[in-house]
């Protein structure tokens, strides 16, 4: 089983290898590789004219759209191929009475773009979190709607003298003047409950000259659409290979309090 | 059963490469079709910038005009850069200089980004579309080719906005690009994936007798998705 799975992910390393008697060209590997997500969520579907195989369907799946997915696959990544669960999935959305599109005009699915960016002159990375916005009225864009925490706000709690006291309002909160002139002990004149909200913090530090973009290095793409899993795609550029391109990356089980869940923390936007 | 489940979905995964000989090849005879003669290029008029349709309604546009449209404009900037590119001293620079003005025509505006790539580097940068070419003419290589093929078309138009009416898209190219020094007689070659971006403009214009919606295809920026 397993040489049989290594003979296939040998053969779609090269343009050119022989395959059960077929040579797959250039052009060809380049028609089977996913180059724009636009690409990937139209085989997804099912609805690649450049992909339609014969439909045929077996205990309620359909097998060609089940092909399709199988291509959509990390083929290369064997713990994916090999989980048990990714066959569930397949199977899943395959299933010809299950309505599983996905579709850009889902409120459901993230792309995560990590930049990269010089913060007071020190190179770093910052995670994005964008989601597609709009509607037939007004058009379609795609908008910043969260962004991982990228400074660690720590705090020196030292003293029970940094910190206004329980009468400090009886002269006139005069401490107040060390949360303006103190930075380092700032956080301790604000309330324990306090979420710094990241996305005004970095709207503030662009403006204010601190954070330079340098461009994005990569693209994460989560889509929450198909009920009762998740999955990511991310890009593969492997020249010459017919799984490549945008790629389903991972696959998970998770019902819809665990997806907001996972949105609220990993993605940091609201669900 | 488990076993069983990962075996089938295994098999299924072998046999799909063996469906490359029903895979549609995008774009594999139809670019050179299209594209006028390189004499043609230099003094051509970019007039036919434009699909007219009588209704306004992007619903019920001809889509597949609007791809031979978009697939024309990517196969004109193609020209356009073998021309502005080339060592041939046939091409003077005057005509050079045309062929970059006609280029820039194909794009929105001249503030668009073009990234550019190398195999000897990581680095993927993006400059505007003028310099970009201007770059290309100025290519110290005593000869040099490029070319462009199996241009993909996204088939999903996404509204940008209502008003006014503007629709977007992306195609992938693959540019093939190759530079050799006579003195030395080596060359520099590099494959480039690329994804472009299209954006479909609607303007009303006076055709004579009353208004009618006009739809205007042009370039966007382009990205580098692979280089080897």
């Amino acid at each position: 089983m397993r040489l049989f799975l290594i003979l296939f992910v040998l053969s779609i390393t090269h343009g050119y290898s022989q395959i059960s008697g077929i040579f797959i060209s250039d052009t060809a590997v380049f028609s089977l590789q996913s180059r724009q997500l636009t690409q990937f969520v139209n085989r997804f579907n099912n609805e690649d004219p450049q992909f339609k195989f014969e439909e045929k369907f077996v205990d309620g799946i359909n097998l060609a759209r089940k092909k399709n997915l199988v291509y959509l696959l990390n083929l290369q990544d064997t713990t994916l191929v090999y989980d048990s669960l990714t066959t569930q999935f397949i199977d899943f959305v395959a299933k010809s009475n299950n309505a599983n599109r996905i579709s850009y005009f889902d409120s459901t699915w993230y792309a995560v773009a990590n930049c990269n960016i010089t913060y007071n002159g020190k190179s770093g990375k910052i995670a994005l979190t964008l989601k597609p916005e709009g509607n037939n009225m007004v058009g379609y864009k795609w908008s910043i709607v969260g962004v991982e925490p990228f400074l660690s706000i720590d705090n020196i709690q030292d003293s029970i003298i940094n910190k206004l006291s329980p009468y400090n309002n009886e002269v006139n909160f005069i401490d107040l003047y060390h949360f303006f002139n103190e930075k380092e002990r700032q956080l301790n004149y604000i309330s324990d409950d306090f979420l710094p909200d990241y996305l005004t913090l970095l709207v503030y530090l662009v403006n204010a000259g601190n954070i330079e973009f340098h461009g994005v290095n990569n693209i994460i793409y989560y889509f929450f659409q198909i009920e009762n899993y998740y999955f990511t795609v991310e890009n593969y550029v492997r020249p010459n290979v017919a799984s490549s391109g945008w790629l389903i990356s991972s696959i998970k089980q998770m019902d819809d309090k665990s997806k907001g869940y996972l949105i609220e923390n990993t993605l940091f936007t609201k669900y | 059963m488990k076993n069983m489940k990962h075996i089938i979905l295994t098999i299924l995964a072998f046999c799909i490469i063996s469906l490359d000989a029903q895979v549609f090849i995008p774009g594999a005879d139809s670019t050179e079709t299209s594209v006028p003669s390189d004499d043609e290029i230099i003094t051509m008029n970019t007039g036919y910038d434009t699909l007219a349709f009588n209704k306004g309604v992007l619903e019920i546009l001809a889509i597949k005009d609007l791809e031979q449209e978009a697939q024309r404009k990517v196969d004109f900037l193609s020209k356009y850069i073998g021309q502005i590119a080339t060592k041939d001293v046939e091409v003077t620079r005057d005509q050079k200089r045309s062929a970059i003005n006609q280029a820039l025509k194909l794009f929105l505006d001249e503030n668009r980004e073009i990234q550019v790539s190398s195999v000897n580097s990581d680095k993927v940068e993006a400059y505007p579309v003028r310099t970009y070419l201007e770059h290309l003419m100025l290519l110290p290589y005593t000869s040099v080719s490029v070319k462009w093929s199996n241009v993909y078309i996204a088939k999903d138009l996404i509204m940008v906005s209502a008003n006014p009416l503007v629709y977007e898209g992306v195609i992938s190219v693959v540019q093939t690009f190759k530079g050799c020094y006579k003195e030395t007689q080596s060359c520099y070659q590099d494959v480039t994936y690329k994804n472009i971006i299209i954006r479909v403009e609607a303007e009303q214009v006076f055709n004579g007798e009353n208004e009618e919606l006009v739809f205007v295809v042009k370039l966007g920026n382009t990205s580098v998705t692979e280089t080897r």
